[in-house]
């Protein structure tokens, strides 16, 4: 390879002086399309995963070389349009105008090119450097459908290559159209869409007002620029609006509607609707000129799946099935792999405090840091269990079959079926049902479904459920449990409703879904699909918890126990051992002593802390919804994680580690507080949001604002509701 | 091509008034250009035929155009009018 790219640059000296040593290429495709399957092909495991700036829509990039050339391929996110319509579709249309990637690889379904060439079209009007990928060519063959690829790209203007992404066929081909045409890219034939008369006039009167009335320079080709404003879009009519000043942009404004009402007069149709007919026309054809044997859409095998996955009566059951086997797969078999994690960060714990012996360093690495980042890093398993549960029923297909199932009910309150999915998963644990959050389009409806997953009960908020309501209701504390689990389902509808029509007003995304072909997902897919997720999952929330867990452990660790304060304890411990060795007490007895002793010093620590002192401050603040300071200290270090609101208040009534189980530590709960009490903090447990790592996820998916806004709102939420609930019962009883 | 509106002389209907298993041709889309163009770019355009591959009752409606299945949710079942398509 290298020695043909040596001979070649003796030969010409111009030609290697002219040769960039790098290439941008982008893949652009409708969803569905196998775009993913080719850029996996392409590049392999060197990928890259991010975010586009602002959005939460991912960025996956790769390298690869070929032929002595530094590729560098981009993943541009499945748009059926390149209209302002969506994310997605405004992150595609942006990177190829502003970053313009030397050739642009669109992967076309060749079973269904009259669909698929729609966005075609719209490649080549951004003139592009445009190779088309005929994927699922194989389905052609079968078929029995011939194509004139060469009639077909003299059409369009962009090489073919035919592809199977699924069987790796087809790679390197298109590898080496994209170099040849990157080579060729000035002599290339432009084509162009015509939009018929009415539509043309209307366009060469625009275009000539901009730039021979106005004299306005934009970075943007004028006839596309003419098209994209007759076709009302948003974006860029925004964007017209930011580079004119006010007088000029009225006056296109105007000069553009007028248009508009011309054309709307004399061919009765909206520009829009034309200019998509041409296009479609287009499209047609040209794969009339270019195709023997029309491929024929007959009723397929999903169709026959669909009468029964979407059956009126069997669909619901099936999707509660398959949905209740996947929170076994994550909860049930995840915990195995939990556990063991676990055991692993409880192990090298115990082996770094034997090393380091006690001291402040190793509390901080132990109780802080290993506490912290491990507490969160145990979930890994779980996530990624569901991240694969995900992948499959993404890539089967049977996600949007969901969505369709769930639309109707979700409808209800007030959002679509694909907000059914994170929902539930909130009630494993909220942080991967933030990020499944990402399926939904449109940013109001992901907004509101983010903000009401708070109030799906999650996991962690489990054991404080099983203390208060064991303490106080016996016999139903199932029942008082489930009371809660249904509380916060209200809640979620009620604010639905409520964040609906303050916050995020407008209706919610219309909704139009394509139902794909089932297909059968590959493994390696899968894998991939999982693995960049939990990835972002271990990195970023890993990062954040670091932070987070210092400082908490700085709280609760600051101002220190001095050594007078130490002493009463330590003379206790003395005391005892010496018992022990006169043998007046067993060894039982000993460690029972030892384990009160630290439980005692424990409790004194927390006091003596800024943590400590923290809840005493705030007591006024939890006195009316008849919480005392040791229930003030355990919501604040709940925000670091629900679970850790029993450990803490463990630690309060120094109970010691080995007792958490027993009934003593019910029976302390019983004997301070009333059932009133214990409920009531089981509500306010609920409504706040769950806990730091959820905030740092809900920040990364929505920005700080929105994070704010969650953490606020659920503080003020379970502050009103837990003061009503108290100041009304006083007052009824 | 500009012809496309109520050439056909038979009842427009809407979506949401369509019967499964029965083939429709789209008339027009009521609605801004955003709905428009989401439509559009997802081959709902006039004169395209579709086919109501399923209704459920009260909830959305899968219908198949230009070899997709798509989804529809109730409200957009009121903006899409369509004429009966008798097929030969």
């Amino acid at each position: 390879m290298t020695i043909s790219i040596k001979k070649k640059n003796k030969s010409s000296y111009y030609e290697k002086f002219q040769d960039k040593r790098e290439i941008t290429i982008a893949i652009a495709g409708i969803p569905n399309s196998g775009k993913t399957t080719i850029f996996n092909n392409l590049t392999g495991a060197r990928q890259h995963v991010g975010n586009y700036p602002g959005v939460t829509v991912e960025q996956k990039s790769g390298e690869l070389n070929f032929r002595g050339y530094r590729m560098q391929v981009i993943d541009l996110p499945g748009a059926y349009s390149l209209t302002a319509y969506s994310a997605e579709e405004v992150i595609t249309r942006d990177y190829i105008m502003k970053q313009k990637p030397d050739a642009v690889i669109n992967v076309v379904d060749a079973s269904n090119l009259a669909r698929n060439l729609y966005l075609t079209t719209q490649l080549i009007e951004m003139d592009t450097n445009l190779v088309i990928a005929f994927n699922m060519s194989d389905i052609l063959q079968k078929e029995g459908i011939k194509i004139d690829t060469i009639l077909l790209s003299q059409l369009l203007g962009a090489s073919i290559v035919n592809t199977v992404g699924s069987k790796n066929t087809g790679t390197t081909e298109l590898l080496e159209i994209v170099l040849k045409s990157v080579k060729e890219k000035n002599n290339k034939k432009k084509v162009r869409i015509s939009y018929g008369d009415e539509l043309e006039n209307e366009i060469t009167r625009i275009s000539g007002y901009i730039e021979s009335d106005l004299k306005l320079l934009t970075k943007y080709d004028i006839r596309w620029l003419s098209v994209k404003l007759l076709e009302q879009d948003q974006s860029i009519m925004d964007e017209l609006e930011s580079i004119t000043d006010s007088e000029n942009h009225k006056k296109i404004t105007s000069f553009i509607e007028n248009s508009i009402k011309h054309i709307k007069n004399i061919t009765g149709t909206e520009p829009v609707t034309l200019i998509a007919e041409a296009r479609y026309g287009f499209v047609n054809g040209a794969l009339k000129e270019s195709i023997k044997k029309a491929p024929e859409h007959k009723i397929t095998l999903s169709d026959r799946i669909d009468s029964v996955l979407l059956n009126r009566y069997l669909g619901l059951p099936i999707f509660a099935l398959i949905m209740w086997g996947i929170f076994q797969l994550v909860f049930k078999l995840g915990d195995y792999p939990t556990r063991w994690l676990q055991i692993g960060f409880d192990k090298l714990g115990s082996l770094i405090s034997g090393a380091m012996g006690p001291g402040l360093l190793q509390s901080l690495i132990v109780d802080g840091i290993i506490g912290g980042v491990g507490g969160v890093l145990v979930f890994t398993p779980k996530i990624m269990l569901l991240f694969i549960s995900i992948a499959v029923l993404e890539d089967t297909g049977y996600m949007s079959r969901a969505a369709f199932i769930m639309d109707r009910i979700m409808h209800g309150i007030g959002l679509h079926g694909k907000s059914f999915v994170p929902m539930l998963i909130g009630f494993g644990c909220t942080v991967p049902a933030y990020m499944c959050g990402r399926t939904l389009e449109n940013k109001n409806d992901r907004l509101i479904t983010m903000h009401i997953n708070t109030f799906m009960s999650c996991g962690g908020r489990l054991p404080i459920y099983i203390l208060f309501a064991g303490a106080f209701f016996g016999r139903y504390a199932g029942n008082v449990i489930f009371s809660i689990y249904i509380i916060g389902i209200l809640m979620a509808v009620a604010f639905a409703k409520i964040l609906r029509v303050t916050r995020f007003k407008g209706e919610s995304e219309p909704f139009v879904m394509e139902l794909p072909v089932y297909r059968l997902p590959t493994f390696k897919g899968i894998l991939m699909h999982m693995w960049e997720r939990t990835w972002l999952y271990i990195k970023k929330a890993g990062t954040v918890i670091l932070a987070i867990s210092i400082i908490v452990w700085i709280l609760f660790t600051f101002p220190q126990v001095t050594a007078a304060e130490k002493q009463p304890f330590q003379d206790r411990l003395a005391l005892a051992r010496q018992q022990y060795e006169d043998s007046s007490i067993s060894s039982g007895q000993l460690s029972e002593i030892e384990s009160q002793i630290d439980a005692g010093l424990g409790a004194l620590k927390l006091e003596k802390s800024a943590a400590g002192k923290l809840g005493h401050f705030l007591e006024p603040v939890f006195k009316p919804l008849g919480f005392d300071w040791r229930l003030a200290i355990a919501s604040i270090a709940g925000i670091a994680g629900k679970e850790v609101v029993v450990s803490t208040l463990g630690t309060i009534f120094s109970i010691s580690d080995s007792d958490r189980n027993s009934g003593e530590f019910m029976g302390a709960i019983k004997n301070t507080y009333s059932p009133l009490i214990g409920y009531n903090f089981m509500i306010f447990s609920l409504l706040y949001f769950p806990c730091i790592a959820s905030l740092a996820v809900f920040r990364r998916e929505a920005g700080t604002k929105e994070m704010l806004f969650q953490a606020l709102f659920t503080l003020g939420l379970a502050w009103v509701v837990s003061l009503i609930i108290y100041q009304a019962s006083r007052l009824f009883s | 091509m500009y012809s496309s509106n109520v050439s056909d002389s038979s009842r427009v209907i809407l979506l949401s008034q369509s019967e499964q298993n029965k083939d429709y041709r789209v008339v027009r889309i009521i609605g801004g250009s955003v709905l428009q163009s989401r439509l559009h770019s997802m081959g709902i355009v006039p004169d395209e035929i579709l086919r109501v591959v399923l209704k459920t009752g009260g909830g959305p409606i899968a219908i198949a155009i230009k070899g997709v299945r798509i989804a529809l949710g109730r409200g957009i079942s009121h903006k899409i009018e369509l004429t009966e398509q008798i097929s030969k």
